[in-house]
């Protein structure tokens, strides 16, 4: 009976020691729109979010043992949290211009960017990333998070490992690059994409315009084109099964797959749409 | 062999004179560095510009010129590769035109021997950062080392299933474009752990 005291007495008391055991975040410093802003936390997660105010504020909680710094002029400002582990642990919201020049990067911390129209900058190791904005340039790598990407940026690389990424919306220039990761994009790659996974699964929901040029290179995944029906491309398949278009082939897997090409829609606008995988199948329809 | 070896053979006699005939250099066919410039612009990673530009960039730590390194090796044996294997074509063209299946046999094994090279200098490459990684590994998270090991074991059976398939049908230049693509994944995804923050203890 004592001993069911003690651990309720515990229970009730270990919520409150943790509370005491944060730290509480209020900093702002005055930042130019179109300056440059590095973030760095190595844990919890960073909620950064553009606003039409010419500063940065931050605000939440960091662990107790870490330490946060913020510093600089209105042309830049840097900041960030110090210290390993769940000792550096954050949970902060990170107020910025929204054309601001982003740079952040978390170590094992869930990364979100919400609004902003500047050049993205942002990596993880584990974490996840995800990023809905208006920016024209963006760069967002994680390890073994997923990454995600709701926007249309005339530049595009997003990589990760094993983590997922889906990307909603449509690029100019764009490559996505994941191990085992799985592959969404609903929008479109236009004028150059690249598409590269190892084992991972990819399907691409969406078109492509006139010259432009889609290359989705994987080992093992299989990858699904969903075309819109105003397609007019060439495609060409490398694969041992496919089904494009309800017509299906399957090759010798002991021998090197000959490659299938199609004309969509006349194939006159000089955009090709090349598919290559070893082990996985290949299928293309249009809704 | 010389003239002098066999005095009364013609055909060694106009194969001398045709090897003699050869230059000594061996000069690319084609100039291969604006594919080569090519391709590094396409996988160019544009800067920040203005301030961010200065403001991100940092010196080079010791990955990256390891990464240079590699890089460096592949291009080389690339431009090499590309050099020697033109020129020796037309030579052996020059002097003797082997039976067609001799000729196919003789153009399997160049491409293996393509393959060979070229997955060498990759191996290369990819020894060098993995040897740079183990020195950091105990200081990354262990997050981050099993998705790295879990990510690392998917390239290698990867590629060692692309290699047997080249083995088997070496003409293949979309597996070699695939392994290609891999090995590419394999060296990014080592340079980018060994630009991964350290934990201090």
């Amino acid at each position: 009976m004592r001993l069911r005291h003690l651990i309720v007495l515990l229970c009730a008391v270990a919520p409150a020691a943790a509370v005491h055991a944060q730290q509480k975040v209020d900093r702002r410093l005055p930042l130019d729109a179109g300056g440059l802003f590095k973030f760095f936390v190595s844990s919890g997660s960073v909620h950064v979010v553009g606003w039409d105010v010419d500063s940065v504020v931050v605000t939440g909680t960091i662990s107790s043992k870490s330490q946060f710094f913020l510093g600089g002029g209105r042309q830049g400002v840097k900041g960030g949290v110090e210290g390993d582990g769940v000792e550096a642990m954050a949970d902060l919201i990170v107020k910025v211009p929204r054309r601001t020049r982003l740079w952040v990067r978390g170590g094992e911390a869930d990364v979100r960017i919400d609004g902003m129209s500047g050049p993205l900058d942002c990596s993880s190791a584990s974490g996840s990333v995800r990023i809905q904005g208006t920016s024209d340039e963006v760069n967002a790598e994680t390890m073994g998070g997923d990454l995600v990407m709701i926007g249309s940026p005339g530049y595009l690389r997003l990589k990760t490992a094993t983590g997922r990424v889906d990307m909603t919306g449509s690029t100019e220039d764009g490559a996505i690059t994941t191990v085992s990761g799985r592959v969404t994009v609903r929008g479109g790659m236009t004028r150059r994409g690249l598409i590269e996974t190892v084992t991972g699964d990819v399907r691409y929901e969406g078109g492509i315009g006139a010259g432009g040029a889609l290359s989705i290179d994987t080992h093992a995944g299989h990858v699904d084109l969903v075309l819109p029906r105003s397609t007019n491309a060439s495609l060409m398949v490398t694969a041992a099964m496919t089904d494009l278009f309800g017509r299906r082939s399957v090759s010798d897997p002991a021998r090197s797959s000959a490659g299938i090409a199609e004309e969509i829609g006349g194939a006159t606008s000089g955009a090709t749409i090349t598919v290559r995988t070893f082990k996985g199948r290949v299928t293309a329809t249009s809704p | 062999m010389t003239e002098h070896e066999h005095p009364g053979d013609p055909r060694a006699e106009r194969l001398w004179r045709a090897a003699a005939s050869l230059s000594r250099d061996i000069p690319p066919a084609v100039d291969p560095w604006p594919a080569i410039r090519a391709r590094i612009e396409a996988d160019r990673v544009v800067p920040l510009t203005g301030v961010a530009s200065r403001a991100v960039h940092r010196a080079p730590p010791s990955w990256r010129l390891v990464a240079a390194a590699a890089a460096l090796v592949i291009v080389s044996s690339a431009v090499t590769l590309l050099a020697v294997r033109g020129r020796t074509t037309s030579q052996v063209a020059a002097i003797r035109t082997p039976p067609a299946g001799a000729a196919a046999m003789i153009a399997v094994d160049r491409r293996r021997q393509l393959v060979a090279d070229v997955c060498g200098s990759y191996d290369a490459a990819a020894s060098d950062l993995e040897r740079a990684l183990r020195t950091r590994r105990d200081r990354l998270s262990p997050r981050t080392v099993r998705v790295l090991e879990e990510s690392l074991r998917a390239i290698d059976q990867a590629i060692g299933e692309a290699r047997s398939a080249l083995e088997k049908d070496p003409a293949s230049q979309d597996m070699l474009d695939l392994l290609d693509s891999v090995y590419r994944q394999k060296l990014d995804l080592l340079r980018r752990a060994n630009a991964l923050p350290l934990r201090s203890s």
